[in-house]
């Protein structure tokens, strides 16, 4: 797959399942979008969010980051970075397939 | 009449920490002499022990709030008497160190829960919680780990250094930073 390919479908599944972490509908998954404001994220929210999203991409965000997310495109940042490094495959196997 | 009992209800207003702080150190002194294991550093504002205290164990600098139950016997075995009328079931209850537990909530008979745990508010507690978990609801389930909990409340602007202040500084701080007027006060 080629590597734009590869990064546009983990992006995809990164909002998707942040979506699907905050119980709203896809489009409002905008990188601009506050957490709390825009998305009424709170302390229990925010952290139920980080420990789905480790789970799901098989990543350890270091809390010192994580509590610092302001953003969803902190969160997608944070996230596409680890899950990138995590190996050669790139993103899950089922990735493409969860957007 | 209304007037002395308006008066009363006055000098019944919330007390100045210092005064708390000597009241948590009676009742912890008061726990231990029925039986409760609590060891040192601890803020304990229940005194609901069950009737078995001796089957609870609180390590070190465990802060547990007002209302939270512990229950150290399983009333259920009233269903045992038609064949043994004398029988009681009971369980032992631990709380590792670096502990919190909320407001109201209810530990079960046999609950273990580790150190550098959150109990959340109403969380009803039986089986085991691993060191460093967060747990909430009935029955607790894990929603995170406490290193992440805490950072994030470390971030947060909405915490402030006001534990140790007298409280009506400790109000004023307070109402400035969530920008309320002080004609608010109560």
């Amino acid at each position: 797959m080629p590597a734009d390919e590869s990064t546009a479908s983990l992006e995809s599944a990164i909002r998707t399942e942040l979506a699907r972490q905050l119980g709203v509908a896809g489009d409002r998954i905008l990188p601009a979008a506050s957490l709390v404001d825009d998305l009424g994220v709170d302390s229990l929210l925010h952290m139920t969010m980080v420990v789905g999203l480790e789970a799901r991409f098989e990543i350890v965000i270091p809390d010192a980051v994580a509590a610092r997310f302001t953003s969803v495109g902190d969160v997608i940042e944070a996230v596409r970075s680890r899950a990138t490094l995590a190996g050669p495959g790139g993103p899950p196997a089922d990735a493409g397939a969860a957007a | 009449m209304l007037t002395r009992l308006f008066r009363r209800r006055r000098a019944a207003a919330p007390s100045p920490p210092s005064d708390w702080k000597a009241r948590n150190q009676a009742l912890i002194a008061r726990l231990r002499r029925q039986g409760v294991a609590i060891g040192t550093g601890c803020v304990i504002l229940t005194d609901q022990f069950s009737t078995e205290p001796c089957l609870v164990e609180i390590g070190d600098r465990v802060a547990i709030a007002g209302g939270t139950m512990f229950l150290t016997h399983d009333g259920a075995a009233w269903l045992l008497r038609r064949t043994r009328p004398e029988a009681q079931h009971f369980g032992r209850i631990t709380v590792g160190s670096d502990t919190f537990i909320g407001q109201n909530c209810i530990i079960l008979p046999g609950a273990r829960i580790g150190s550098h745990c959150v109990v959340g508010a109403g969380a009803v507690v039986r089986g085991m919680v691993a060191d460093g978990m967060v747990v909430m609801g009935n029955p607790a389930r894990v929603v995170g780990r406490t290193s992440l909990l805490v950072a994030m409340m470390d971030a947060s602007p909405d915490t402030l250094d006001t534990y140790s202040l007298p409280e009506p500084e400790r109000q004023r701080q307070i109402r400035q930073h969530f920008g309320r007027r002080e004609s608010e006060a109560a």
